[in-house]
Protein backbone atom coordinates (compact mmCIF):
# COMPACT_ATOMS: atom_id res chain seq x y z
CA UNK A 1 0.00 0.00 0.00
CA UNK A 2 2.82 2.29 0.93
CA UNK A 3 4.55 1.81 -2.40
CA UNK A 4 1.30 2.56 -4.32
CA UNK A 5 0.77 5.74 -2.28
CA UNK A 6 4.32 6.84 -2.93
CA UNK A 7 3.89 6.20 -6.66
CA UNK A 8 0.69 8.26 -6.81
CA UNK A 9 2.29 11.04 -4.79
CA UNK A 10 5.31 11.08 -7.12
CA UNK A 11 3.03 11.05 -10.20
CA UNK A 12 1.02 13.99 -8.87
CA UNK A 13 4.20 15.90 -8.05
CA UNK A 14 5.69 15.21 -11.48
CA UNK A 15 2.60 16.13 -13.49
CA UNK A 16 1.25 18.90 -11.23
CA UNK A 17 4.29 21.11 -11.48
CA UNK A 18 4.49 21.17 -15.32
CA UNK A 19 0.72 21.77 -15.44
CA UNK A 20 1.09 24.70 -13.02
CA UNK A 21 3.93 25.98 -15.20
CA UNK A 22 1.64 25.85 -18.28
CA UNK A 23 -1.11 27.63 -16.34
CA UNK A 24 1.34 30.38 -15.40
CA UNK A 25 2.34 30.77 -19.05
CA UNK A 26 -1.30 31.00 -20.13
CA UNK A 27 -2.01 33.56 -17.42
CA UNK A 28 1.00 35.75 -18.18
CA UNK A 29 0.82 35.61 -21.98
CA UNK A 30 -2.91 35.91 -22.66
CA UNK A 31 -2.81 37.48 -26.11
CA UNK A 32 0.37 36.32 -27.76
CA UNK A 33 -1.47 34.18 -30.24
CA UNK A 34 -3.97 35.27 -32.89
CA UNK A 35 -3.84 37.89 -35.64
CA UNK A 36 -5.18 41.45 -35.65
CA UNK A 37 -8.86 42.06 -35.07
CA UNK A 38 -10.74 43.51 -38.06
CA UNK A 39 -13.03 46.48 -37.36
CA UNK A 40 -15.17 48.22 -39.99
CA UNK A 41 -15.55 51.89 -39.09
CA UNK A 42 -18.27 54.01 -40.74
CA UNK A 43 -17.31 57.20 -42.57
CA UNK A 44 -18.60 59.32 -45.43
CA UNK A 45 -16.84 59.68 -48.74
CA UNK A 46 -17.54 63.24 -49.92
CA UNK A 47 -16.66 64.48 -53.37
CA UNK A 48 -17.22 68.20 -54.05
CA UNK A 49 -17.25 69.69 -57.54
CA UNK A 50 -17.52 73.49 -57.89
CA UNK A 51 -20.30 74.53 -60.24
CA UNK A 52 -19.92 78.30 -59.99
CA UNK A 53 -17.13 80.82 -59.58
CA UNK A 54 -16.11 81.93 -56.10
CA UNK A 55 -18.37 84.59 -54.60
CA UNK A 56 -17.38 87.19 -51.99
CA UNK A 57 -19.64 88.73 -49.37
CA UNK A 58 -18.12 92.02 -48.26
CA UNK A 59 -18.54 94.22 -45.23
CA UNK A 60 -16.57 97.30 -44.19
CA UNK A 61 -16.23 98.38 -40.57
CA UNK A 62 -13.56 100.15 -38.51
CA UNK A 63 -11.44 100.75 -41.61
CA UNK A 64 -11.25 97.05 -42.37
CA UNK A 65 -12.73 95.12 -45.25
CA UNK A 66 -14.01 91.67 -44.34
CA UNK A 67 -14.51 89.28 -47.22
CA UNK A 68 -16.22 85.91 -46.94
CA UNK A 69 -15.50 83.57 -49.83
CA UNK A 70 -18.08 80.96 -50.72
CA UNK A 71 -18.74 78.74 -53.69
CA UNK A 72 -21.65 76.64 -54.93
CA UNK A 73 -20.60 72.97 -55.17
CA UNK A 74 -22.20 69.67 -56.05
CA UNK A 75 -21.52 67.32 -53.13
CA UNK A 76 -21.63 63.57 -53.79
CA UNK A 77 -21.77 61.72 -50.49
CA UNK A 78 -21.39 57.95 -50.20
CA UNK A 79 -21.59 56.23 -46.80
CA UNK A 80 -18.75 53.71 -46.56
CA UNK A 81 -16.99 51.57 -43.99
CA UNK A 82 -13.21 51.53 -43.68
CA UNK A 83 -11.27 48.49 -42.52
CA UNK A 84 -9.25 49.16 -39.38
CA UNK A 85 -6.94 46.57 -37.89
CA UNK A 86 -6.70 46.35 -34.11
CA UNK A 87 -3.42 44.85 -32.90
CA UNK A 88 -2.82 43.62 -29.36
CA UNK A 89 0.63 42.61 -28.19
CA UNK A 90 1.34 41.14 -24.75
CA UNK A 91 4.69 40.36 -23.24
CA UNK A 92 6.23 39.70 -19.86
CA UNK A 93 7.78 42.77 -18.37
CA UNK A 94 9.76 42.08 -15.24
CA UNK A 95 10.50 44.92 -12.88
CA UNK A 96 10.99 44.92 -9.15
CA UNK A 97 8.07 47.28 -8.59
CA UNK A 98 5.46 44.96 -10.14
CA UNK A 99 7.20 41.94 -8.61
CA UNK A 100 7.02 43.49 -5.14
CA UNK A 101 3.44 44.64 -5.66
CA UNK A 102 2.26 41.16 -6.71
CA UNK A 103 4.33 39.44 -4.01
CA UNK A 104 2.91 41.57 -1.21
CA UNK A 105 -0.60 41.33 -2.66
CA UNK A 106 -0.39 37.52 -2.48
CA UNK A 107 1.21 37.71 0.96
CA UNK A 108 -1.52 40.07 2.13
CA UNK A 109 -4.17 37.66 0.83
CA UNK A 110 -2.60 34.73 2.68
CA UNK A 111 -2.30 36.77 5.90
CA UNK A 112 -5.96 37.91 5.60
CA UNK A 113 -7.24 34.36 5.17
CA UNK A 114 -4.96 33.21 8.00
CA UNK A 115 -6.23 35.95 10.28
CA UNK A 116 -9.79 34.96 9.49
CA UNK A 117 -9.14 31.40 10.62
CA UNK A 118 -7.20 32.58 13.69
CA UNK A 119 -10.12 34.83 14.71
CA UNK A 120 -12.80 32.27 13.80
CA UNK A 121 -11.29 29.18 15.35
CA UNK A 122 -8.77 30.37 17.97
CA UNK A 123 -9.73 33.76 19.40
CA UNK A 124 -13.50 33.64 19.02
CA UNK A 125 -15.23 31.63 21.68
CA UNK A 126 -18.80 30.72 20.65
CA UNK A 127 -19.73 29.90 24.25
CA UNK A 128 -18.76 33.39 25.47
CA UNK A 129 -22.16 34.90 24.67
CA UNK A 130 -23.91 32.00 26.36
CA UNK A 131 -21.82 32.56 29.50
CA UNK A 132 -22.91 36.22 29.65
CA UNK A 133 -26.50 35.10 29.54
CA UNK B 1 12.68 21.05 -9.30
CA UNK B 2 13.86 24.07 -7.32
CA UNK B 3 14.81 25.79 -10.59
CA UNK B 4 11.41 25.05 -12.17
CA UNK B 5 9.58 26.26 -9.06
CA UNK B 6 11.62 29.49 -9.06
CA UNK B 7 10.84 30.09 -12.73
CA UNK B 8 7.14 29.46 -12.10
CA UNK B 9 7.17 31.86 -9.15
CA UNK B 10 8.89 34.56 -11.22
CA UNK B 11 6.41 34.11 -14.08
CA UNK B 12 3.48 34.44 -11.71
CA UNK B 13 4.91 37.44 -9.93
CA UNK B 14 6.28 39.31 -12.93
CA UNK B 15 2.97 40.07 -14.65
CA UNK B 16 2.51 40.96 -18.28
CA UNK B 17 2.12 44.18 -20.26
CA UNK B 18 -0.44 44.62 -23.04
CA UNK B 19 -0.04 47.12 -25.86
CA UNK B 20 -2.90 47.89 -28.27
CA UNK B 21 -2.80 49.93 -31.45
CA UNK B 22 -4.93 50.38 -34.56
CA UNK B 23 -3.92 50.65 -38.18
CA UNK B 24 -6.22 52.30 -40.73
CA UNK B 25 -6.19 50.59 -44.12
CA UNK B 26 -7.16 51.75 -47.59
CA UNK B 27 -9.78 48.99 -47.85
CA UNK B 28 -13.33 50.37 -47.89
CA UNK B 29 -16.79 49.05 -48.74
CA UNK B 30 -19.92 51.05 -49.64
CA UNK B 31 -22.80 50.62 -47.23
CA UNK B 32 -25.44 52.84 -48.81
CA UNK B 33 -26.44 54.69 -51.96
CA UNK B 34 -24.66 57.85 -53.13
CA UNK B 35 -26.60 61.05 -52.53
CA UNK B 36 -26.05 64.22 -54.54
CA UNK B 37 -26.80 67.73 -53.32
CA UNK B 38 -25.95 71.32 -54.27
CA UNK B 39 -24.48 73.32 -51.40
CA UNK B 40 -22.89 76.70 -50.87
CA UNK B 41 -19.64 76.01 -49.08
CA UNK B 42 -17.09 78.43 -47.58
CA UNK B 43 -13.80 78.45 -49.49
CA UNK B 44 -11.16 77.69 -46.87
CA UNK B 45 -7.36 77.99 -47.24
CA UNK B 46 -7.55 80.02 -50.43
CA UNK B 47 -4.15 81.71 -50.83
CA UNK B 48 -4.57 85.19 -52.32
CA UNK B 49 -2.57 88.38 -52.79
CA UNK B 50 -3.99 91.89 -52.40
CA UNK B 51 -2.73 94.15 -55.18
CA UNK B 52 -3.30 97.84 -55.77
CA UNK B 53 -2.38 100.09 -58.71
CA UNK B 54 1.33 100.66 -59.25
CA UNK B 55 2.29 104.33 -58.96
CA UNK B 56 4.89 106.18 -61.05
CA UNK B 57 7.40 105.96 -58.18
CA UNK B 58 6.74 102.14 -58.12
CA UNK B 59 4.67 102.27 -54.91
CA UNK B 60 2.07 99.51 -54.74
CA UNK B 61 0.50 97.27 -52.14
CA UNK B 62 1.28 93.53 -52.20
CA UNK B 63 -0.04 91.59 -49.20
CA UNK B 64 -0.67 87.86 -48.93
CA UNK B 65 -3.77 86.45 -47.22
CA UNK B 66 -5.29 83.04 -46.63
CA UNK B 67 -8.99 82.48 -46.03
CA UNK B 68 -9.82 80.78 -42.73
CA UNK B 69 -12.06 77.71 -42.23
CA UNK B 70 -15.16 79.92 -42.65
CA UNK B 71 -13.77 81.41 -45.87
CA UNK B 72 -13.12 84.78 -44.18
CA UNK B 73 -10.24 87.19 -44.62
CA UNK B 74 -9.77 90.67 -43.21
CA UNK B 75 -8.01 93.45 -45.13
CA UNK B 76 -6.88 96.67 -43.47
CA UNK B 77 -7.90 99.53 -45.74
CA UNK B 78 -5.58 102.16 -44.28
CA UNK B 79 -2.69 101.59 -46.71
CA UNK B 80 -4.89 101.74 -49.86
CA UNK B 81 -6.63 104.80 -48.36
CA UNK B 82 -3.29 106.56 -47.78
CA UNK B 83 -2.25 105.64 -51.33
CA UNK B 84 -5.50 107.13 -52.62
CA UNK B 85 -5.04 110.41 -50.72
CA UNK B 86 -1.32 110.67 -51.51
CA UNK B 87 -1.52 110.06 -55.26
CA UNK B 88 -4.92 111.71 -55.72
CA UNK B 89 -6.82 109.08 -57.69
CA UNK B 90 -9.18 106.14 -57.11
CA UNK B 91 -7.44 102.93 -56.14
CA UNK B 92 -8.41 99.54 -57.52
CA UNK B 93 -7.86 96.74 -55.04
CA UNK B 94 -7.63 93.28 -56.54
CA UNK B 95 -7.33 89.82 -55.02
CA UNK B 96 -5.06 87.58 -57.07
CA UNK B 97 -5.61 83.84 -56.47
CA UNK B 98 -2.42 81.80 -56.42
CA UNK B 99 -4.35 78.57 -57.07
CA UNK B 100 -6.49 79.86 -59.95
CA UNK B 101 -3.81 82.28 -61.20
CA UNK B 102 -6.30 85.04 -61.90
CA UNK B 103 -7.98 88.02 -60.25
CA UNK B 104 -10.97 86.73 -58.28
CA UNK B 105 -12.15 89.95 -56.63
CA UNK B 106 -11.93 93.63 -57.38
CA UNK B 107 -13.07 96.77 -55.54
CA UNK B 108 -12.58 100.48 -56.02
CA UNK B 109 -11.66 102.90 -53.27
CA UNK B 110 -12.37 106.57 -53.98
CA UNK B 111 -11.35 109.70 -52.06
CA UNK B 112 -14.55 109.82 -49.97
CA UNK B 113 -14.02 106.16 -48.93
CA UNK B 114 -10.37 106.94 -48.12
CA UNK B 115 -11.33 109.87 -45.87
CA UNK B 116 -13.84 107.60 -44.07
CA UNK B 117 -11.16 104.94 -43.56
CA UNK B 118 -8.70 107.52 -42.16
CA UNK B 119 -11.37 108.85 -39.79
CA UNK B 120 -12.18 105.36 -38.50
CA UNK B 121 -8.49 104.51 -38.01
CA UNK B 122 -7.91 107.81 -36.19
CA UNK B 123 -10.73 106.98 -33.77
CA UNK B 124 -9.13 103.59 -33.12
CA UNK B 125 -5.71 105.25 -32.67
CA UNK B 126 -7.11 107.76 -30.18
CA UNK B 127 -8.56 104.82 -28.24
CA UNK B 128 -5.03 103.39 -28.03
CA UNK B 129 -5.00 100.86 -30.88
CA UNK B 130 -1.60 100.31 -32.49
CA UNK B 131 -1.42 101.04 -36.23
CA UNK B 132 0.94 98.61 -37.96
CA UNK B 133 2.37 100.06 -41.20
CA UNK B 134 5.24 99.21 -43.52
CA UNK B 135 8.19 101.67 -43.46
CA UNK B 136 7.36 103.00 -46.91
CA UNK B 137 3.70 103.58 -45.96
CA UNK B 138 4.76 105.38 -42.76
CA UNK B 139 6.82 107.77 -44.95
CA UNK B 140 3.76 108.36 -47.14
CA UNK B 141 1.78 109.13 -43.98
CA UNK B 142 4.41 111.73 -42.95
CA UNK B 143 4.36 113.33 -46.40
CA UNK B 144 0.57 113.35 -46.36
CA UNK B 145 0.48 115.13 -42.97
CA UNK B 146 2.67 117.92 -44.44
CA UNK B 147 0.75 118.04 -47.71
CA UNK B 148 -2.88 117.90 -46.49
CA UNK B 149 -4.61 121.24 -46.24
CA UNK B 150 -7.85 119.99 -44.64
CA UNK B 151 -7.24 120.49 -40.90
CA UNK B 152 -9.67 117.79 -39.76
CA UNK B 153 -8.03 115.16 -41.98
CA UNK B 154 -4.54 116.34 -40.93
CA UNK B 155 -5.47 115.96 -37.23
CA UNK B 156 -6.76 112.47 -37.93
CA UNK B 157 -3.54 111.58 -39.77
CA UNK B 158 -1.56 113.01 -36.83
CA UNK B 159 -3.53 110.84 -34.39
CA UNK B 160 -2.73 107.79 -36.52
CA UNK B 161 0.98 108.80 -36.72
CA UNK B 162 1.35 108.72 -32.93
CA UNK B 163 0.27 105.09 -32.83
CA UNK B 164 2.23 103.79 -35.82
CA UNK B 165 4.29 100.65 -35.36
CA UNK B 166 6.60 99.75 -38.21
CA UNK B 167 5.78 96.29 -39.50
CA UNK B 168 8.76 94.02 -39.96
CA UNK B 169 9.50 92.43 -43.32
CA UNK B 170 8.19 88.98 -42.31
CA UNK B 171 4.95 90.29 -40.77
Amino acid sequence: MKSTGDAVSRLLYKTGLPLAFCAALILTLPACSGGPEEIWQPEALVEETPVEAMHFNESVSSGKLTLTASQKVVARETPIERLTLLYTDSHIEFDWESFGFTFFAILGGIVSVGLYFVVAYVLYDPNKDDKNK
Amino acid sequence: MTRTSSLLLILLLAGCTTRTWTETTETTRPVGPTTESVKTMPVADEFVQLRTDTEKDSFTVREDFTTNADGKLEIELLTPALQCLMYGHDITMQLWSYTQEKVIYSRNLNEADAVDVVREWSVQARLGTEVPLRGRVAKILDELIEKTEDKAVRDQLDAIRTKVRIRLEWE
